[in-house]
């Protein structure tokens, strides 16, 4: 499949053979924690739980309780910075990564020690690796570089030891300027970006009337990554570029990316969404219901929870993660890896969620009802309560240049079409408006599309 | 370790490394390159120490460049 004899044995497994990879790659795992890690020494003696007793994933899954970013925030508070869960000598910390406290309760601190900096390369290069990287190579890394975060510094590390020859474009110039550097190159043959840069990107060469798959035939692979998306974007997406679009899912707490499309890609030819298979061996994933954390069936939906095998500064044991993924058995998949996987492309968080008017509303939700129009550039969405003191949800779009072009008539066609569209998907009635396109941000790595402005607006209809 | 025996330790590594470049296996080449490139670095860094014998530096002095030869 893959051309790797390394990965071939992977890929040979059966489910049972995997699994007890698992189990065995999780008690050694257990066993590490108990002898190095005071926080979740503390925890798995407070549970009860002996590696030898853990003769089974359910065992683990039985006994080993839940961590969570609370637990971890109040282990940083007692013993800062790193927490009792660094694991590892202070001194041992050679790269310090954060979460990016999206979530307004904190950051996590994540110490990585030399042998982890070269394992979170490779976490991200596998991925690649089996979406169609090769070593020599040229790849176009658009998301930022550098910083606080694991995704600042995992995928310079993971091109380098692909023997990538890469450009590490994200944040230091323009769209434009990207353009004109693969142009000035001639051969790109893989683009790493968040999802919605990515459109930003195809955007960009609309507007000069460039057709991508003309110039880089040989493109092996366009690689999401942060944001979920709709079928028919990335099918349209897959033409204007003429190659695969691939996605993988992953977080600073597993030090990269635990999932990833095959070569069947995030999409497939029937038009159905794709898998990301679980990168079993190096991370042990769950999906369960975030209410019981018992695990969902095939197909629902769940909270991620996820350990990690082969870290050594930080690890994780069962963390509850926040991201809501659709759980799909590897049988779901026809390429013969028994790994089991996500669904591709609707990745979405718990956090991000939204009660409007007793809906629970996810952004991707219109996300996928907005971006299904190839018409459309870009959208911002907010809630606020007008003047009478009612919830009113305002989404701004911004259409590409012909369709903002186009007659007016068609304008409020679109229009219409996106409202009713959004209330089907969500439930809520919502005011379109079209905009121009400098009137809305651009989104250089995950999109913050949704502000939600109801507690100023309540406090200024309750004064 | 003297300085002798530390840079003849790298040079094995060098050695075993150079000779892994030969794998046929393409997630794993391209990270035996890698590292080479290390090693190599490591050992410039060592020869341009002085030398614990008298000529054991000069004899080994590095281009540059050196460290990536054999390279896939």
């Amino acid at each position: 499949m893959s051309g790797s004899a390394t990965l071939a044995r992977l890929e040979r497994l059966s489910r049972a053979e995997l699994e007890a990879l698992q189990l065995l790659r999780l008690r050694a795992q257990l066993e590490r924690l108990l002898r190095a890690n005071a926080f979740y020494r503390a925890r798995l003696e407070a549970a009860g739980v002996r590696p030898e007793q853990v003769r089974s994933l359910d065992d683990f899954r039985r006994r080993v309780p839940l961590s969570t970013k609370a637990d971890f925030l109040r282990d940083q508070e007692e013993a800062p910075p790193f927490g009792r869960r660094l694991g590892i000598p202070r001194e041992d910390v050679a790269l310090v990564n954060l979460t990016g406290g999206t979530s307004g309760q904190g950051q996590e601190v994540y110490g990585r020690s030399q042998h982890d900096i070269a394992h979170q390369g490779y976490l991200h290069y596998l991925a690649w690796f089996i979406a169609g990287l090769r070593p020599g190579h040229v790849a176009l890394n658009c998301v930022p570089t550098g910083g606080l975060t694991t995704g600042g510094w995992g995928p310079p590390e993971g091109f380098r030891i692909a023997g990538a020859t890469a450009f590490h474009a994200g944040g230091a110039i323009s769209t434009d300027a990207k353009v004109d550097l693969m142009l000035r190159f001639g051969d790109v043959h893989f683009i790493y970006a968040s999802t919605n840069y990515l459109h930003t990107l195809s955007e960009a060469f609309r507007r000069r009337g460039l057709s991508p798959a003309e110039r880089f035939p040989m493109m092996q692979a366009l690689f999401l990554v942060a944001e979920g998306y709709p079928v028919e974007w990335a099918r349209a997406t897959e033409r204007f570029w003429g190659c695969r679009v691939h996605e993988g899912y992953g977080s600073t707490q597993v030090a990269g990316f635990c999932s990833v499309t095959c070569e069947r890609g995030a999409v497939r030819s029937d038009g159905a969404r794709g898998l990301m298979h679980l990168l079993e061996w190096e991370t042990y994933v769950e999906v369960v219901h975030p209410g019981t954390g018992e695990p969902v069936a095939p197909g629902e939906e769940g909270e991620v929870v996820v350990t990690t095998l082969g870290i050594e500064g930080s690890p994780v044991l069962r963390f509850a993660t926040r991201d809501r993924a659709r759980f799909l058995p590897w049988t779901a998949c026809d390429c013969g890896r028994a790994w089991n996987g996500l669904e591709a492309g609707t990745i979405g968080r718990y956090d991000d969620m939204l009660k409007i008017r007793g809906n629970n509303v996810w952004p991707l939700a219109v996300d996928t009802a907005v971006f299904a129009h190839p018409e459309v550039a870009e959208y911002t969405g907010r809630v606020f309560v007008d003047d009478r003191g009612r919830t009113e949800v305002e989404v701004r779009v911004a259409l590409r240049p012909e369709a903002a072009d186009a007659g007016e008539a068609s304008r409020a066609a679109l229009a219409a079409a996106l409202a009713e569209e959004i209330k089907v998907r969500t439930n809520v009635g919502m005011t379109v408006r079209l905009v121009p396109r400098d009137t809305l941000p651009t989104f250089t790595y995950k999109a913050r599309r949704w502000t939600d402005e109801r507690q100023a607006g309540l406090g200024r209809s309750g004064a | 370790m003297t300085r002798d025996e530390e840079r003849g330790r790298l040079e094995a590594i060098e050695r075993e490394a150079r000779a892994l470049l030969a794998s046929a296996d393409p997630l794993l080449r391209s990270q035996y390159a890698h590292l080479l490139g290390r090693v190599s670095a490591l050992l410039a860094i060592v020869r341009e120490g002085a030398p614990d014998s008298p000529g054991a530096g000069r004899r080994d002095s590095p281009a540059p460049g050196d460290g990536r030869r054999g390279q896939a």
